[in-house]
This record gives structure tokens, sequence and C-alpha cells, in this order.
């Protein structure tokens, strides 16, 4: 139904080309495209999920890999819940950039950012690089969650969106965010809060509507 | 303070002003007292103004020092910022200036000294940690510098603050501090940052920046809220223009709904029952709005200044509102100037929404219709009592949030309003406040772009509105509820409804499946008719044209209804064609002399505008070029008055003789137009103005040159382009408008369809009786295969030998020729690729119909002939191709795999050549394929041909059967 209970911000990080995008648009549109347009800037993607029967809504911000976007990118983790870090398994190089995202990452959030590591284009197994097991290691020491995906077959496309916010939904059960302050990426939607400021009722188009202008304005 | 004091008692001469800046600058620097250099920067405070150059040369380090290790102390603090405002503000005048200083006047100091500044090092950054500090004026103070900086370099700063840490957060924070004139004044700030730079208002989005502004103008009491809601409506337009992104967040973040009760404060029933929360928020935030003024009032000058090109032409309606009506209808009491502003602001962020011609606003467009928005629109923009720049607004939001939604126009014809005490439904409403004389010419285009929003690619829309048309015969019959929707908006310009999608709302805002539809536009079509048709008021005539121009636009059903309408001119007179009318009245206006301007005679000098009387005959010469579009019962309607045809022709040779003003230029290529379009779309059988004639008239009399001179002419003159680059009227006054936008796209199309028709090389595809709507179908890719260079041109090129023996083809040509001169000349006969040259017994002779048919068929079989041997050519060249490829393919994968790793140099061009060959190849298939379906065309022609030829009587050889059996191969 219309309204939600909490809005999660997320972002998605890591280097170009790992798929990014791609997978934004699997979880939003449940569509993959081949040919991709690079990521100027940051995109916007949004959709409604549920969990333990309350519906949520998640806010991605979709960050160019670029370096020279680096800066901008820096400016969204601060106000940024939950952080999808990607890497693409049939290119190493992207897997051993890991850190230096991780650590900007750190460096620029809250430090109750939930961050899940994401290992996409598992479809091309044939190409691997990089083995499942080390992604979990790395995983692992950082304390991240781990996952391997497929934009094109939507492989864990689903999991890894909502298991990211099923981890932030549990700090909350902990009583960790602050949910009076929004700078952590977290709002409490009006059906949680029940106030009368916000009209219930308010449609959402949703995400499966379509996102159709991905590309992006000119300035 | 004695120090001070001693300063002011010499301080006379400008040189002892220079010497006392010298000694605060040394105390500053020196001073190891912290209440010493809190003086020294006091004191150079109140000289920056008086001695800015001086102050800033010597001073503007010292400056940044203080900021850096003294920020402890808010005082010193606050006045270095001060002073560094007062050093980096440019005079307002560099008359002042001169006589200040001895400094060059033409310097801009603030600009130089903003340069400097922001050049030393970290500054930005240093600023930003400032607003760390709670002391009021220390934020106060450090957010207007922050702003003055933007304001005089906009781009540096952004980039400063971009590259900053956590910049842009700590900005956005200000919104929420407590004191209201500190939010105030980072609203300005923000308005600034967010100028055209699509990077920062993606992050000052991303930082709730739509969610806390609409809290505030919540706050404030929305369009009462003064001028705090400005610059909130301000700040989210700069977000949301030409930034999908944004666009994007804003409807799915449920921002859309939120607009509603802002479009309720500006409602007339909202006025009437001024709803008490908003009352109430209202006085609260009051008394900081006035507190608020002195601070906006230098930055005031930047409002009018910055906002978009629309703010000259609002002054333009707003005078003329005041000039033409102000008697009538006065400044409501309950618009100030803003409200007006706030509103005007407020419907154009709606605006930004949905730009037009663009597919991806129809979710947009849903989503208001989904809350209500559209029935509020209705009830604004078609209110009486409202200031003209709102009102103007108004129509054209509400045009844009239904253009092209079926669903959305649907419903906003179902609303009702009140006009003159009266309850009427919108349509009608929106055709009398076209068709009041005293508005504005901005409000009455207005009016015309909402209507011709409301029936744009809606052909129930369009049918119902014809379908009352005084005399009609034909009935009103909704296509969308028996066939679902769709077919009609194929040929549409604008959006294309997605079928898909729309059934949700279709059957919700559309009850009874379109049938109740002709009820709520009753009366429009006499409306329209006396509009067209009003001696008084010519511009009522021009933009009655448009409207019912519009009408029946892409709409077989809606010409028709057109065609079968029959009204009477003025009381008692017989009734005639509603085609026949128009004919007459342009035949009337451009009667002797009235077109070479100086002597108009406008009857009643119903206005003062000179443009009034060529007005009602461009008006009434795009009605035409709308109804004769792909209509041949138009054409043959329009052509049958045998005057009409003459009648184009004077016009066009009146304007060439007499003037070549602008507006000459206008009708001379309407007249063109339309002229052409007899032609395109014509299926006339009697000899008098069927094609051939009109070729003729074309092409001698007036000179096919000079005719396609004239239509381009049209297309780019200024008018047009500028019509054509809005979908909305741009201009406010009426000499400057003649075209409306749905005009220009009409023009692109049909002007394509007449040089199509015109070029000989088509004629032979066109002039089938038969199958009049065919040319275009065809005609296409025999355009692309002729004009292919690379197609034409590569198996000469390639040294392939011809399938067919070379010196066949002129063979063949000379004797198409010989027949041409043999034979007497046929329409059908300018189709041989010989430049043609018409004589008089040529069209006099074309009544034989078996010995035209004799000749179609043994043309047609000449361009079979000729075709086979292309296609034979273009079989050869493909297969050509393909082994080529298929070589390439070879080496290409041998060369891989001898090279696993880096392409060589040979590999790359080989990889190259492959991909152009392929291209090669896949046009030279498209062209193939094309070819053969217009063979399968023409043997359908010629079976059709030779079946009447027998059942005339004719005799069909056996050699003619042999060749049609080849052909089908």
């Amino acid at each position: 139904m219309a309204g939600y209970s909490y809005l999660f911000k997320y972002i998605i990080i890591g280097d170009t080309g790992v798929g990014k995008s791609c997978l934004l648009l699997q979880f939003t549109d449940k569509r993959f495209q081949p040919v991709h347009d690079l990521t100027i800037g940051v995109e916007f993607g949004a959709r409604m999920i549920t969990i333990d029967n309350k519906q949520l809504k998640l806010q991605i911000w979709d960050t160019a890999g670029q370096e020279s976007f680096r800066s901008i990118t820096r400016s969204y983790y601060r106000g940024a819940a939950g952080a999808l870090l990607v890497y693409d398994i049939t290119r190493r190089d992207t897997f051993l950039h890991l850190t230096n995202w991780l650590s900007d990452a750190r460096q620029h959030s809250n430090t109750n950012m939930v961050i899940m590591l994401i290992g996409n284009k598992s479809d091309l197994d044939a190409r691997r690089q990089v083995s499942y097991e080390e992604g979990e290691q790395f995983a692992a020491e950082h304390g991240l969650i781990f996952m391997e995906t497929s934009a094109k077959t939507a492989a864990n496309v689903e999991d890894a969106f909502i298991g990211t916010a099923k981890q932030i939904y549990q700090k909350i059960q902990q009583g960790i965010f602050d949910l009076s302050n929004e700078a952590n990426g977290i709002k409490v939607g009006p059906q949680h809060a029940g106030s009368g400021v916000v009209p219930v009722g308010r449609g959402e188009t949703g995400g499966d509507g379509g996102n159709p202008n991905a590309g992006g304005g000119c300035c | 303070m004695s120090f001070f004091n001693s300063i002011f008692s010499t301080a006379a001469p400008t040189q002892t002003g220079l010497q006392t800046v010298e000694k605060l600058c040394d105390r500053l620097e020196h001073s190891t007292l912290l209440e010493d250099r809190r003086n020294a920067v006091r004191s150079l405070k109140s000289l920056a103004k008086e001695y800015q150059a001086d102050v800033g040369r010597l001073g503007l380090h010292l400056l940044l020092h203080v900021l850096e290790n003294d920020s402890t102390d808010a005082d010193i603090t606050r006045f270095a910022l001060e002073t560094l405002i007062a050093l980096c503000t440019s005079k307002p005048s560099q008359a002042a200036n001169t006589t200040a200083a001895g400094a060059p006047a033409d310097d801009d100091l603030g600009l130089r000294f903003t340069e400097a500044f922001i050049q030393m090092n970290d500054t930005v950054s240093l600023l930003l940690s400032l607003l760390a500090e709670n002391d009021f004026y220390v934020r106060y103070t450090t957010v207007q510098l922050l702003t003055l900086l933007l304001t005089n370099r906009s781009d540096q700063l952004q980039n400063c603050i971009l590259a900053a840490p956590m910049g842009i957060s700590r900005l956005m924070d200000l919104l929420k501090d407590s004191r209201e004139s500190i939010r105030n004044e980072a609203l300005l700030l923000l308005v600034q940052l967010t100028r055209s730079n699509q990077a920062i208002q993606k992050i000052v989005t991303f930082e709730n920046a739509f969610e806390l502004l609409l809290d505030i103008m919540e706050e404030e009491g929305f369009a009462e809220g003064g001028i705090i809601v400005q610059d909130c409506l301000h700040l989210m337009s700069n977000l949301l223009r030409k930034n999908v992104t944004n666009q994007n967040y804003f409807r799915e973040t449920s921002c859309v709904p939120r607009l509603v009760p802002f479009l309720r404060s500006l409602s007339p029933s909202h006025a009437s029952a001024s709803a008490p929360p908003a009352a109430s928020h209202h006085n609260n935030g009051s008394s900081h709005h006035h507190h608020q003024h002195q601070h906006h009032g230098h930055e005031g000058h930047g409002h009018s200044h910055d906002g978009d090109d629309d703010h000259e032409s609002h002054g333009h309606s707003h005078a003329g509102g005041h000039g033409g009506g102000d008697a009538q209808t006065p400044q409501p009491a309950h618009w100030t100037e803003q409200k007006t502003a706030n509103a005007v602001l407020g419907l154009q962020l709606i605006r930004i929404l949905v730009p037009p011609n663009n597919t991806s606003i129809v979710i947009t467009q849903k989503t208001m219709l989904q809350h209500g928005i559209i029935a509020l629109l209705a009830e604004i923009a078609l209110f009486e009592d409202l200031p003209p720049r709102v009102k103007c607004e108004a129509l054209s939001t509400a045009a844009e949030v239904i253009r092209g939604l079926p669903a959305s126009q649907d419903a906003f014809a179902q609303c009702r309003v009140s006009v003159n005490g009266a309850i009427v439904a919108t349509p009608l409403a929106l055709l009398f406040a076209m068709l009041e004389p005293r508005r504005a010419f901005a409000e009455r285009s207005a009016a015309l772009y909402l209507f011709q929003s409301l029936v744009l690619n809606n052909e129930d829309m369009q049918t119902a509105v014809a379908s009352t048309l005084p005399g009609n015969s034909i009935p009103f019959m909704p296509a969308r509820a028996a066939a679902g929707r769709g077919q009609s908006s194929a040929l549409g310009s604008g959006i294309h409804p997605s079928s898909s999608s729309n059934n949700l709302i279709a059957t919700a805002g559309l009850g009874s499946g379109g049938v109740t539809l002709v009820a709520h536009v009753q009366g429009a079509g006499e409306l329209l008719a006396n509009g067209l048709f009003n001696a008084q008021d010519p511009l009522a005539n021009w933009l009655c044209s448009i409207a019912l121009g519009s009408v029946i636009t892409n709409s077989t059903v809606a010409k028709d209804m057109a065609l079968s309408s029959h009204i009477s001119a003025r009381l008692g007179e017989k009734p005639l064609s509603l085609m026949s009318q128009c004919t007459n009245a342009m035949t009337q206006v451009s009667g002797t002399g009235a077109l070479s301007r100086s002597s108009v005679s406008s009857p009643s000098a119903a206005s003062s505008d000179p443009s009034s009387t060529p007005r009602t005959l461009v008006g009434l010469l795009r009605l035409l070029c709308s109804w004769l579009a792909d209509s041949p019962a138009a054409v043959r309607t329009f052509l049958h008055s045998t005057y009409n045809l003459p009648f184009l022709v004077e016009l066009l040779e009146q304007h060439h003789s007499t003037s070549t003003g602008a507006v000459s230029v206008v009708i001379q290529g309407m007249a063109a137009l339309l002229l052409g379009l007899c032609f395109a779309h014509n299926d006339v059988a009697e000899s008098t103005f069927n094609r051939a004639s009109i070729r003729l008239t074309i092409q001698n009399r007036i000179n096919l040159e000079t005719f396609n001179g004239y239509i381009a002419n049209l297309g780019r003159c200024e008018y047009f382009t500028k019509a054509a680059s809005n979908t909305s009227f741009s201009s406010t006054k009426p000499g400057d408008v003649w075209f409306d936008y749905e005009f220009t796209v009409l023009f692109k199309r049909a002007s394509v369809a007449i040089e199509r028709a015109l070029d000989p090389a088509y004629e032979h595809l066109q002039t089938l009786p038969q199958a009049p709507s065919a040319p275009q179908g065809y005609a296409l890719p025999y355009q692309n295969f002729g004009q292919n260079p690379g197609v034409a041109s590569s198996p000469q090129q390639q040294g392939q030998p011809s399938p067919m023996p070379p010196q066949q083809q002129p063979q063949q040509q000379h004797q198409q020729q010989q027949q041409q001169y043999q034979q007497p000349l046929t329409p059908v006969q300018q189709s041989t690729q010989q430049p043609y040259s018409p004589t008089p017994q040529a069209s006099a002779q074309v009544a034989d119909h078996s010995a035209d048919h004799a000749l179609v068929l043994q043309n047609f079989k000449d361009l079979i002939r000729k075709q086979d041997s292309e296609i034979a050519q273009l079989r050869a060249a493909v297969s050509q191709r393909d082994s080529e490829i298929a070589t390439l393919t070879t080496q290409v994968q041998a060369s891989k795999q001898s090279t696993p790793t880096l392409p060589s140099q040979g590999e790359v061009s080989a990889l190259q050549t492959l991909t152009t060959l392929q291209q090669e190849h896949d046009s030279l298939k498209a062209d193939h394929e094309a070819l053969l379906g217009i063979l399968a065309e023409y043997d359908d022609t010629k079976a059709k041909y030779r079946q009447r030829i027998l059942d005339l009587g004719g005799e069909v050889t056996d050699e003619e059967e042999e060749d049609d059996g080849e052909s089908e191969q």
C-alpha cells in the first residue's frame, strides 16, 4: 500500500564497468541492458520492498566509477545507510581496488553504514579471475556481507539489495541508529510515524514504472 | 578607542586615508594583543567601502590570517568576514569609484578581490569550517560571504565546495538551523550554489533538499508565505530544471502530491474560505519576513534577473493586462505582488517536471492526474479574476500537464468551472477565454495552447469537438472504447501514449467509454466557427483557425466532419460549406490592395495591431494546410471551387511583386505549401485541377525553383524557427507570433512530401489513380536506394562485372525517350529520368483512358526491366561482399589463433574493413529487400492493369506474360 515504514538510502560504489548501473536497473526495473552508457556523476533509482511485513523504501544512488568523479562520490557517503561495494569477478584489478574503496567509504561515511561486498558477473564463470573464496575471505576480514551476483541473469540481485536492508533493519531494531538524525540515511516513513503532516494515500509510481532516462540530462 | 578617534580627526584627503589603512594593517599584522587586532579589523571594516582598493591590496591576506588563527574570538572573526564582504562587493556604478580613489575606474575591485581571495590557500574550506561555529554572527556573515563569492565567481566556488569534504552537507545543515535568519540566508546561498551544476544539484537533492524545502513552504503558508517561499521555489526550480535524475527523484519520493496544497493555496475556492492552519502559519512567519526583507533587498535584483527568459515576457503580459483589461479586471485584492511571484514560480516548477515532447514524462503526468492536480489547475487557469501573469502561467501549466495523455485530457474536459456565474465545461470556458477580445494576446494565446494540448494525439477528443461543428452530419463514434487506443496517435508528433500502461487510468477517468466526451465539448464547434469568421476580431480568426486546425490534424474522421459542416456567414444568409466560407473569407481579406500593408483598411479597426489583416489570412491558410494534408477528399473539395487554385497563385505573385517584408514571406510560403499539398494529395480525375495541370502551374507559371524557394524561405524565417523551438507561444507580442508549434511539425512533414511528389524521379510511383495513398509507402525505400551513393557506386569501384552488358541501359533509356516523343504525353510518362518540359498539348491529351493504360503498362515494364537489372547487379555485389567477408573472417580467425594477445596493426585494419564491409552488406541487403518490396507492388498494380485492359477489351500478348514471369522470379 501507500506509504512506508522506513526509507533507506543506498549508494553503489566500485570501479567503472563492474556493472553498478546494471545491478540497479535489474533491481528497479527487472531488466538487463547489455550496453549501458557510462554513468556521469550519479543516477537515482527507487523501489519498495517488504521485510517483516513492513514496507521499506529503498532510495538508491548509483555512482560513477571513474577516478574523476571520486570527490563527487564522496559527498554521498555520509548520508547513506547502506553501500553496495561492487567488483567484477572477471577483472582482478577491480578486486584489488577494493581496499581503496573501502577506506574511502569508511573515512567518509557514518560508522553504522552497512556495506555489502558484491562480486558481479557470476554468469561469466568461464572468465573468472577472482574465486568465490577470495571474495568471501576479503569480506570476512573487513566485516562485510558477501554475495556473488549476476545483473544479467538477475541471480542474487534481489537478495543483495534486500539482504542489506535486512541488516540495516536489524540495526534499527537493536537501537544502533539514531532515527532522529536523517543524516545517517534512514528516514522514518509516514506510515510508521503516523503523523498527520504528510497526507496518507500518496501514491507511489514505484520502481516498476521504469526509469527510461537513465542516461541523464545535460547541463 | 582613542586611536580610532585620532584617525577620523585627520582623515580628510585621500593620502591620509591610505596612510591610515597602512597603519591599521601594520597593527593587525604585528600586534600581539587580541584587543588591538580586533580594533584594527573593526577600523578596517569601516574604511573598506571607501578605500576598497587600499584595504584590499594591503589587508586581504591579513584578514585571511585572522580567520585562520583568531577564529576562537567571535567578534574579530565577524569583523574580518564583514570587511571581506565589503571588499568583494562590486560597486554599483563606476562613477562613484572614480571620485573616491585614484584607482583605475574600469576595474571591478569586487571581482578582483573575490578572485584573489579564492586563490589563497584553502579559503573555501576555511569558510566552511567556520560554519561549525555556533555564534550567530559568525555563521550569518560566513553564509553571506559565501553567497557573495558564489555570485561573483560561480564556477570556481562551486568546484571548491564540491572538492571540500562534507562541503555541501554543511551548507545543507544550515537549512535546519533554528534561527530563521540563518536558514533564510542559507536558502539564498543554495540558490546561487545550485545554478547550472548538475553534480551539486544531485548532492543537494541527496541531502533531502526537496523534503526540507517543502516543509519550509508548508510552514510559511505556501503561496501566501512571502519571499521565503519564493526562495524555496527558486531553489527547487534550480534543482529540477534539465536534471532528469532529480526529476525522477521528485516523482519517486512522493514530492508531487506535496504540490497539491500549494496549488490549493492558489485556487479561488481557497481564497474565499482561507484554510485556518495555513493562515496561522502565515501570521507566525510574517514577522520574520519583514525582518528579512532588508537582506533580500540586495539580492532582490538577482531574483528578477537570474530567473529564466520568461521574466521579460511576463513583464509584457503584465503590462498588456493592465493596458488592455485593467478597467474590467483590476488586480484582485488578495493577490499581492509577492503572492503573484510565488504563484508564477510554483506553476513554472510544475512545468519543469513535464517538459513537452519527452516520452519519459508520462509517468509524472499520470502521477499528477492521480493526485487531482489537473482539476486544481483547471480551476485556477480558468478563474476569471486572476493577475494576468498567473493566468497565463496556469494555462500553459495545465497544457503541459495534460498534453498528449488521453486520460489526463479527458479528466480535464470533465471539469466544470464558473464563468460569469454559470457553470460550464472546461473546453468551453477555455474557448471563452481565448475569444475574449479584451484579454491580452499572451492570455489568449496561452488559452489556445491549452486547447491544442487538450486535443493533441487524442482522436476521440478531436472527433468529439469536430462533431459539434455547425451542420455536421457525421455522428461521433469514440474509437477508443471499441478498439483500444493508439492507432490514431501513430502519426502524432509529440508523445505517443503507451497503450499498455494507460488503461488503468483511462477506464477510471472516462467512465462511460468516451460517449460522454461529446457532452463536455458541446458548443465548442459553434464557438470555433463563430470566432473563425468574426470580422471584428482578426486575432480571433487566427486563434480559431489554429484551434480548428489542431482539431482535425491527422484525423480523417474529424476532417470529414469539417467537410460536412455548413454555416451561414451572417444571420439569414444561405449556409455554405465550412470550406467555402474559409476560402471566401480568405479572398475577402486579401481583396484588392488589402495585402500591401499600407492600404490596409480594417473595417472596424478592432485593434491597433498592424498585423491584423494578414493575420486572418495566415490563420485560414494554416487551417487549410492541416485540412488538406494527407486528405485527397479535402483537396478535391478545395479544388472543386475553380477560384481557389488561381487565388493561391495570385497570392504568390502578388506578394512576389509588392513587398519583401517578413509577413510576406509567411504568406508566400503558406500559399506555396497549400498549393503543394493540392498537388501531393491529389486524386482529382478531371483535367482542370489534376496533378498534371498543377505540376504545369508550378513549373511554368511559378517556376519550380521559385516555388521551392517560397517553402524553404518559410522554414527559415525567424517566426518559424522561433515557433518550432517551443511548444508554447514564446512571445507575448502579437506581431512576433505567426505560427503555432503544431504547424511547424505539419510543415516539416508536408514540405518533405511535396518535395518528393514534385521530384520527377518519383512521379511514376505517384500517378497511380488506384492507390492515392500509396506513394509515401514505397517511395521511401526507393529513395534510399537511389540516394545511397555507396550502393550506386560500389560495383564500379570494385571493378565487378555487371551481370548486364553496360550498353544495354543507355539503349533502354533511348527507347524510352523515343517513346516519349512519339506518343502523346501523359502524366505517367514524366516518370522517366529525363527532365520533363511540358507542353500545352501534353496536358490536353490526358483523356484517352485505354491508351493511357497501355502506356502505363509499357512504362511499368520498362521500369521493371531496368530495376531487374539493378537488382541483379545488387545481388552480385551482395554475393561478392559475402565471399569477401567470409575470407576476411577466416583470416581474422586465423590471425586470432596465432596471436591471442594484442591484435596486430594489420589485423586491426582488417577488422575495420570487415566492419565496413559488413555494414555495406547490411545496407545492400536492406536495399535489396526494399526493391523486392517495390517489385511486388508493381506486380500487383500490373496485374490490376492487365485485368483492366482485358476488361476494356485490350489484348495482352504472350511476350508480356513472359515479362511477368521474369519479374516475378
